[in-house]
Formats: C-alpha cells, sequence, structure tokens
C-alpha cells in the first residue's frame, strides 16, 4: 500500500516535471519572438535618433534602453560603457553577450548585433542607416520564423511535457 | 587619471579624452613641457610628434625624445581608437565639423583630421578614411590684451572699431579672446566700462565651445553664436542681443564685410581680425575693402612672432579718431 503510494507520487512528480518543462520551451519560444520584435524596435529607435536626431551614440543608446523595457537593458549597459570611455565595438559586443545570458535569444539572433558594433558610430549618417537597416531585415527574418505557427507550437511544446511524461510515468511504472 | 596634480586643467580635459594608450604615452610629455605643448601629431605609420613652443619631440615609451629611432610609430589601431575616442564614438554627430577638417573636444581644444576626403559635387563632405590627426591645446591665456586695452578703450568708456592684423600662428585667436573676456568684465584701470559683447565665432576658437557650451572664460557680458556663418551671426547679434561691441575672426568674404558693416551702421563697435603680416597686405584684400573704405576702424592693431607669438608690432589710430 504504501509503496504503491510512493509509486504514485513518483508518477506524479515525473508528470510535472516533463509538464514544465514543456511549458517552459513554450514560453522560451513565446519570449524569443517578443524579444526580437524588441530589439527591432529598439534598432528602428536608435536609428532615428542617430540618422535624424544626430544625437552622440552614449545619448542614443542611452534614450533607446529607457524606451523600451527588456531589450533595452542591453542598450543601457552600452551608454554606461560608452560613458566610461570604452570603443563603441567592445562596448556592445560586451553589452549584446552579457544580454543574451539572460534572454531567450539564440546565439545566432546575436549575430546582425555583433556585425553592428565595429561599424556604429563611425561613419556618416547615411552609411549608419544602412548598416541599422540591414541588421534589422536580418533580425525581422529571424522573428518571421520564430512566429510561424508560434500558437501551434506553444501549445505542441505544453502537450508534449505532458503526454512525455505521462509515458515515461507509465514505462517506469 | 595619475599623477595630473602639476597638469594645467585644459590639459587635463584632453588627456580624460584620449585613449588610455596614447594618454600613457602622452602624460610624461605633458608633465615635462607643461603649458608649452602646442599641437600633438599622430599620424599612421608615422612617429607622433609634439610641438612645444621650444620646438618639436618625439614620443618614446620612456617619454619625450629628441632621437627618431626611438619614437612610437602609431598604428592603424591608435588612429582608429583615437577617432573613436575624439568623435565619442559618433562621427555621423560631427560631420559639419568635419566637413571642415577638425574635430572640437571639450576644454576648447580641437582635432585636425587628415586622410581620405569624401566629395559631393565638388565639396567635401566628410571623411572616408581618417588616418591622421593634428590635436591642437587650447591655450586661454588671460592678461594678453593688457598692453594694447589703453589704445583701444574710448574717452567715453567703449571700445573703438579695431581690426587685429597678423600672420598665421602669431596670436591673434588668443588676442582676440583675452579682448572679449576684458570687454566683458570691464577694466576699470583703463577705463573701460564692462561691455556686452557678441561674439560671432564661425570657427568655434574664440569660445571654443563643446556642444554649444563656450568652454573657454569670456566673461559674464558674452553672448556667442557658435559655428555660425558670420554674415547671419553678426546680423542675429545685433537684431537680438543688443551688444556693445561685437566680435569675430577672420573677415574672409565681402558678404561677412557687408554684416559687419550693417552692424557698425547701427551703432554696435566691431572687432575682427584678418590674415596679414603688415597694414598694407590688409588693404590689398578685396574681402576688406568695403569696411577700410568706410572707415570702419579707428584702431588697428599689428602682431607678430618676432619675439614669439603675440608680439605686438603696432597700435595704428586711423579713421579720423586718434
Amino acid at each position: 500500500m504504501r509503496g504503491s503510494g510512493v509509486k504514485l507520487l513518483g508518477a506524479l512528480l515525473v508528470i510535472g516535471g516533463a509538464a514544465a518543462l514543456g511549458h517552459l520551451e513554450a514560453v522560451r519560444r513565446e519570449k524569443r519572438a517578443r524579444e526580437l520584435a524588441a530589439v527591432i524596435t529598439a534598432l528602428e529607435l536608435l536609428e532615428s535618433h542617430v540618422v535624424y536626431g544626430q544625437v552622440l551614440l552614449a545619448d542614443a543608446l542611452r534614450r533607446v534602453g529607457e524606451a523600451q523595457p527588456g531589450a533595452g537593458w542591453a542598450f543601457l549597459r552600452a551608454a554606461e560603457r560608452l560613458e566610461e570611455g570604452w570603443p563603441a565595438s567592445r562596448a556592445l559586443r560586451e553589452s549584446f553577450s552579457a544580454w543574451a545570458a539572460r534572454s531567450a535569444l539564440l546565439e545566432s539572433d546575436l549575430a546582425p548585433l555583433v556585425h553592428l558594433a565595429p561599424v556604429l558610430g563611425l561613419s556618416e549618417g547615411g552609411d549608419q542607416a544602412r548598416h541599422l537597416r540591414w541588421a534589422r531585415s536580418q533580425l525581422e527574418v529571424k522573428l518571421a520564423g520564430a512566429r510561424q505557427r508560434l500558437p501551434e507550437v506553444a501549445r505542441l511544446c505544453r502537450a508534449l511535457g505532458v503526454c512525455g511524461g505521462l509515458i515515461l510515468a507509465l514505462l517506469l511504472y | 587619471m595619475e599623477k595630473t596634480m602639476s597638469l594645467h586643467p585644459l590639459q587635463i580635459l584632453l588627456l580624460e579624452k584620449i585613449p588610455p594608450r596614447l594618454r600613457h604615452l602622452l602624460l610624461p610629455v605633458f608633465e615635462a613641457a607643461g603649458d608649452r605643448v602646442q599641437e600633438i601629431r599622430i599620424c599612421q605609420d608615422k612617429p607622433i610628434l609634439v610641438q612645444t613652443a621650444a620646438g618639436e619631440l618625439y614620443v618614446s615609451p620612456a617619454g619625450p625624445t629628441d632621437r627618431l629611432e626611438e619614437a612610437v610609430i602609431a598604428d592603424a589601431g591608435t588612429v582608429k581608437e583615437l577617432l573613436d575616442a575624439v568623435t565619442s564614438s559618433s562621427v555621423y554627430a560631427l560631420q559639419d565639423a568635419m566637413k571642415e577638417g577638425y574635430v572640437p573636444l571639450p576644454g576648447g581644444h580641437r582635432v585636425g583630421l587628415c586622410g581620405e576626403a569624401r566629395t559631393e559635387g565638388g565639396r567635401v563632405a566628410g571623411f572616408r578614411h581618417v588616418t591622421g590627426f593634428n590635436i591642437r591645446l587650447n591655450r586661454d591665456l588671460s592678461g594678453v590684451a593688457r598692453p594694447v586695452l589703453r589704445r583701444l578703450v574710448r574717452p567715453d568708456g567703449g571700445i573703438w572699431s579695431t581690426l587685429v592684423v597678423s600672420p598665421p600662428g602669431a596670436g591673434k585667436t588668443t588676442l582676440l579672446r583675452d579682448l572679449i573676456r576684458t570687454l566683458s568684465r570691464g577694466a576699470p584701470e583703463y577705463g573701460l566700462k564692462p561691455q556686452r559683447v557678441g561674439v560671432a565665432d564661425e570657427r568655434g576658437e574664440l569660445a571654443g565651445a563643446f556642444r554649444g557650451v563656450a568652454q573657454n572664460d569670456l566673461g559674464p557680458r558674452a553672448d556667442v553664436i557658435d559655428r555660425c556663418p558670420k554674415r547671419f551671426a553678426l546680423a542675429m547679434l545685433v537684431r537680438t542681443m543688443s551688444p556693445d561691441v561685437v566680435v569675430t575672426d577672420e573677415i574672409g568674404h565681402p558678404e561677412d564685410a557687408e554684416a559687419a558693416l550693417d552692424a557698425v551702421t547701427a551703432g554696435v563697435a566691431l572687432v575682427c581680425s584678418a590674415h596679414g603680416a603688415t597694414l598694407a597686405d590688409v588693404k590689398r584684400r578685396p574681402s576688406l575693402r568695403p569696411l577700410l573704405e568706410h572707415e570702419v576702424f579707428q584702431r588697428v592693431v599689428v602682431l607678430s612672432k618676432r619675439e614669439g607669438p603675440g608680439t605686438v608690432e603696432r597700435v595704428v589710430p586711423c579713421g579720423g579718431a586718434a
């Protein structure tokens, strides 16, 4: 009697754990799409400050950071590094890497931003606009991929978690 | 920043702006040469050179040297780092100044640029590649106008319209800057009442403004319009700031002369400068002819480098006022 109770508890734990894993994966995918969209908006705002506002890069990054919750963290950090006297390329690379560790983005998602780092701020406005638009277009492709059938995929992840947990529990039982 | 107690605050501002690697190389030079440092030349694949009032020095890892073989050679990395630092990683925001061939720095210093220029429609639109810098230090010398001031003050406590004539590098900008400061504060010992001074600073050298804020002390009554063509700035100053005196640097175009003439006919004294070794040189320049023909100037100050920059050769009364 006592042994079957423990087994039941173990099965519930396995099912619960697998369901949680499925849920977390679904949340990560949803978060990735949201973050990609936020970075694209941030780059649009940055282009506006840089190309039209002619705002110094550190101030432009700060304004973008303050206007964009989430993705703005990386821009605020880059602004701080620039104000400390770091070269722009190092400040941006370091900030995006630090943000990657706490975001749902994949390493490949950050590639356009990493490519942007050595050129941002170091040429005239028209050239800056081209670099920023290129990075945005790359991120838009990734966002389109991430959003493709996102609700179905998220539901599938959750369902697979629960089903996987059930199958594992049955096999162990 | 370490070991900077003996440096002038303007030199400290400059050192704080440049990359750490260069700062460590230049700090001993500043400590050794002090206020005599005038220019620092940093060009790709060439030795770093420092021009002081006493002559030229190379920069070595051990400090200043006159031996070329010990000199540090600026590599591409140094040049890129310096461009990044002096533009605050914001080349796009400095295009107007860069088209003129320089970048302004805090403290009124300015960085002359060399490299591959980019042109559009026959005009310089910027730089495609910057490979060389000439950092010109702002040396805000106070009191250099005193030797000429007594001759420039009118009996009513104002100032005669004055033309400062000088060859390049003989101190006309420094003299104009100190004149602005003295006029703005007043100098009772010379009978000079405090004046409202309008400064048309087209090249940004008088006020040394950085992001619109004058870095040089121009006194409490100086109103500056920075990096605006003189013909517009002079008209704006006269129309809106009710100055007693307007000051501007090199009058180079007939339109500038016309604007200056308008200011004088509005009852405002004019102080400006012109390149030339003698008054005769200046009289030959078409751009100044309208001002000279209308006898705008009552005083002409001629400077030279005979005994070092800022040597006053003579102060000439003219235009009928003695």
